[in-house]
């Protein structure tokens, strides 16, 4: 059974699995709650977008754009950040975006694919080791830039359980399964089922 | 006045809280359990269960912002995460202050079920080289009891709430009525027998927990869903809601009062009696004094603590029960901080299936029986596990685009987590009193905490580090990262002793059944009582102590002695 059709099943109560009394699991679950579109108004929407499709692309499974990584960003600037790391943050994307259309001709989300990736590689190299801290809060601008993109992307529908396995009730347990040709890593495992943030 | 009376009030429905109704219902009595914060219902308010991390709002990261102002304390918890949130106490809500200089992070849970919600649920036994080593070593008080004591006890409760763990034979660390273990994995299995091989004396075994590996007393079997702390409607491991409260209510005799809080308890001179409880509605602020023959407190160890100070009366100016000035003092908790992580290469062709809600044990391999092989006193153990590094590494890696994703598309390497948690010498200079200024919005005083850890604990740290680098540099680990500082008191969630049992009134609260020197008819039965903190994880025993305890208190109100 693939992850959404366990989680449609789990919201009726309906699923059986191995683990007797699995049927107790319809506790209804809340709906969430609307994450703020804060976007409205720093008009970087598109620049996040192009960002963290070059550095999550669709491939076989949808990108960071489809999956609405963009919008996450957002919202962590918004509503995690501490003011001075969203005025950091937010002066690293305009003078980002001010670099590429000087050196480039165009803003970066206009540019090809192809040569987004270069930017943005180039770019990793040349921040290595250059300010200290641990992203998505510290550190330089890419490496912040690529952690909310991979936190966003991973937690994510599409990420979480498309790009990657997610059996939010396993039901059984395999201490040491064989893993099979294709067979992908999980989104959420022992010790991790919690996420934390450096 | 008194409004009701009951034949016992438990105060507090934590993990012994729970037990203390549940024992005293079954052997008859009417129970009155006074719960200072919310009601809790089992499976339906458990939000934060089986939801996929889109489904939170910071994605499980969880709103730092609002928890840095309101959960500063809180969020240094081992549970504490938005799933789980709920089922802890808003910081600014419920100050308390810290000696200056000193350091304690009280952890809480205010609602029905405490802290049985969230609790680490790892339950091992004591030992008797456990109780006998205050006497053994000269530090703190001789406990008043010794495993022989205990023993049945620790069965009535593993049989009851189902431990899942292996029967190994080892002296400091005795074996339970155990349900089978969640098994090791490949790393755990290989990083074991390279560990009893090169470290004879040590060894490495599952560990033992609440948490059932099979259907077990109408409960059901763990579905290795992960997160266990945001509550588990199935009742697959052991916390008030899926236990105690329900045979406890199946007996028709107990009456629960939630947003209660109690401010103090009554003592009548004449009787020598406790004779009531002075009780706060949280909410609309009415005060009552409940009357009951039997009081068990039960409001974990800082709250006792606070009950037992605003308690004072002519017959007791230093607060209840408190002839020996030992109430607050002696406060301990688990030493726990250091943390070593080592990465193994290969094994690359295993994955688990299944979010195991246990992990391995080492048990303490430290000055045992008859040998002083340390620069320290005691002794420690670890918690750990095994696992494949998930995703997350991806933040570490300079990866971008399709390679990015290749990259994490495969489980990571395998990595192995150990824990030290270490057993604290008892030290009379860390006490809880009460602030002589300062009140919360009930106008109860607040609590006074001053805690330090001493060289004794600084060594064993070093020591703890030390060890665990070099197990997992003999299991085989080609990268090992070792975090060494000791974490501040408290945030083991193991806050323990204040009210301890000892064999002398004149310096301990409580007798070898947790009731009161002075007043035969109060029980003081949560972790307060502890004479030591000896470094297995305390839980099982402040229920099998509750256990004995009630079993005691009933029979003396039977036979008309209270």
């Amino acid at each position: 059974m693939g992850p959404i059709s366990r989680r449609a099943l789990l919201r009726t109560g309906a699923v059986g699995g191995s683990a007797a009394g699995l049927a107790l699991l319809g506790a209804p679950l809340p709906a969430t709650e609307p994450v703020a579109a804060a976007a409205a108004g720093t008009g970087h929407q598109p620049l996040l977008t192009a960002l963290v499709d070059t550095i999550i692309p669709a491939t076989d499974t949808p990108g960071a754009a489809e999956a609405g990584v963009a919008d996450f960003v957002t919202m962590m600037v918004e509503r995690w950040m501490h003011p001075e790391e969203r005025a950091r943050f937010l002066a690293g994307l305009d003078s980002f975006d001010a670099t590429v259309r000087r050196i480039h001709g165009h803003p970066f989300e206009a540019l090809p694919p192809a040569r987004r990736l270069e930017i943005l590689q180039a770019m990793a190299a040349a921040e290595e080791g250059s300010v200290a801290g641990a992203p998505p809060a510290e550190g330089p601008f890419l490496a912040r830039m690529r952690a909310l993109a991979i936190y966003g992307y991973y937690t994510s529908e599409a990420g979480a359980s498309q790009e990657l396995e997610l059996n939010l009730v396993p039901g059984h347990y395999e201490p040491c399964h064989d893993l099979q040709p294709g067979e992908r890593a999980v989104s959420l495992g022992r010790n991790n089922a919690v996420l934390r943030m450096p | 006045m008194t409004s009701s009376t009951f034949d016992a009030i438990v105060v507090g429905s934590g993990i012994s809280g729970g037990w203390a109704a549940k024992e005293l219902t079954e052997r008859g009595a009417r129970v009155l359990l006074i719960e200072r914060g919310r009601m809790v219902r089992h499976g339906e308010d458990y939000p934060g269960e089986h939801k996929a991390p889109w489904e939170f709002p910071f994605r499980g990261f969880g709103d730092r912002l609002l928890y840095e102002r309101d959960y500063p304390v809180q969020r240094r918890g081992r549970g504490f995460e938005e799933g789980s949130v709920q089922f802890f106490v808003n910081d600014r809500e419920h100050p308390y202050q810290v000696e200056p200089g000193t350091h304690f992070s009280w952890l809480r849970g205010y609602q029905v079920g405490g802290r049985s919600l969230m609790w680490g649920r790892a339950s091992f036994r004591l030992s008797d080289f456990n109780f006998s080593e205050n006497k053994r070593d000269g530090h703190g008080i001789d406990w008043p009891i010794r495993y022989a004591d205990v023993a049945p006890w620790y069965d009535h409760v593993e049989r009851f709430i189902g431990v899942s763990g292996a029967r190994e034979g080892i002296d400091e660390l005795p074996d339970g009525e155990f349900l089978p273990p969640f098994a090791m994995n490949c790393i755990e299995e290989h990083a074991k027998k390279a560990i009893e091989s090169r470290f004879p004396g040590r060894r490495m075994i599952n560990e033992r927990t609440a948490v059932l590996s099979r259907d077990h007393n109408g409960r059901s079997a763990c579905h290795l869903c992960g997160p266990c702390h945001r509550g588990c409607s199935t009742g697959s491991y052991f916390s008030t809601q899926s236990s105690t409260l329900p045979a406890a209510q199946a007996t028709g005799r107990l009456t629960i009062m939630t947003d209660t809080i109690v401010a103090g308890v009554d003592y009548d001179p004449q009787s020598k009696r406790v004779t009531a409880v002075r009780t706060i509605n949280s909410k609309i602020g009415t005060h009552e004094t409940i009357g009951a023959r039997l009081i068990f407190l039960n409001a974990s160890t800082l709250g006792t603590i606070q009950i037992l100070l605003n308690s004072r009366n002519e017959s007791f100016p230093d607060g209840l029960a408190n002839r020996s000035g030992a109430v607050g003092r002696g406060i301990m908790d688990t030493l726990k901080g250091p943390m070593i992580t080592g990465t193994f290469a290969g094994f690359d062709q295993f994955q688990p299936v299944g979010n195991r809600p246990t992990g391995i044990y080492i048990p303490r391999f430290r000055n045992l029986a008859g040998r002083r092989d340390a620069d320290f006193l005691r002794g420690y153990g670890y918690q750990g596990s095994g696992s494949r590094a998930l995703w997350t590494r991806g933040v570490e890696s300079r990866s971008i685009g399709p390679a990015l994703k290749a990259e994490l598309r495969k489980p990571g390497p395998w990595t192995i987590m150990l824990g030290g948690m270490g057993e604290p010498l008892p030290n009379d200079d860390n006490i809880v009193r009460l602030d002589p200024a300062r009140t919360d919005q009930w106008g109860l005083p607040q609590l006074l905490v001053s805690h330090r850890w001493t060289a004794n604990e600084e060594r064993m740290a070093q020591d703890m580090a030390d060890q665990g680098e070099a197990m997992l540099r003999a299991a085989g680990a080609v990268k090992v990262s070792t975090i060494r500082e000791i974490k501040p008191g408290g945030e083991t969630n193991h806050e323990m002793g204040g009210a301890r049992m000892g064999h002398d009134p004149r310096e301990s609260v409580l007798n070898g059944f947790n009731q009161a020197h002075d007043i035969p008819n109060l029980f003081v039965t949560d972790g307060s009582c502890m004479t030591s903190s000896p470094c297995q994880n305390p839980s099982l025993t402040y229920m099998a102590l509750t256990a004995r305890a009630a079993d005691h208190a009933m029979t003396q109100l039977q036979q008309g002695a209270l």
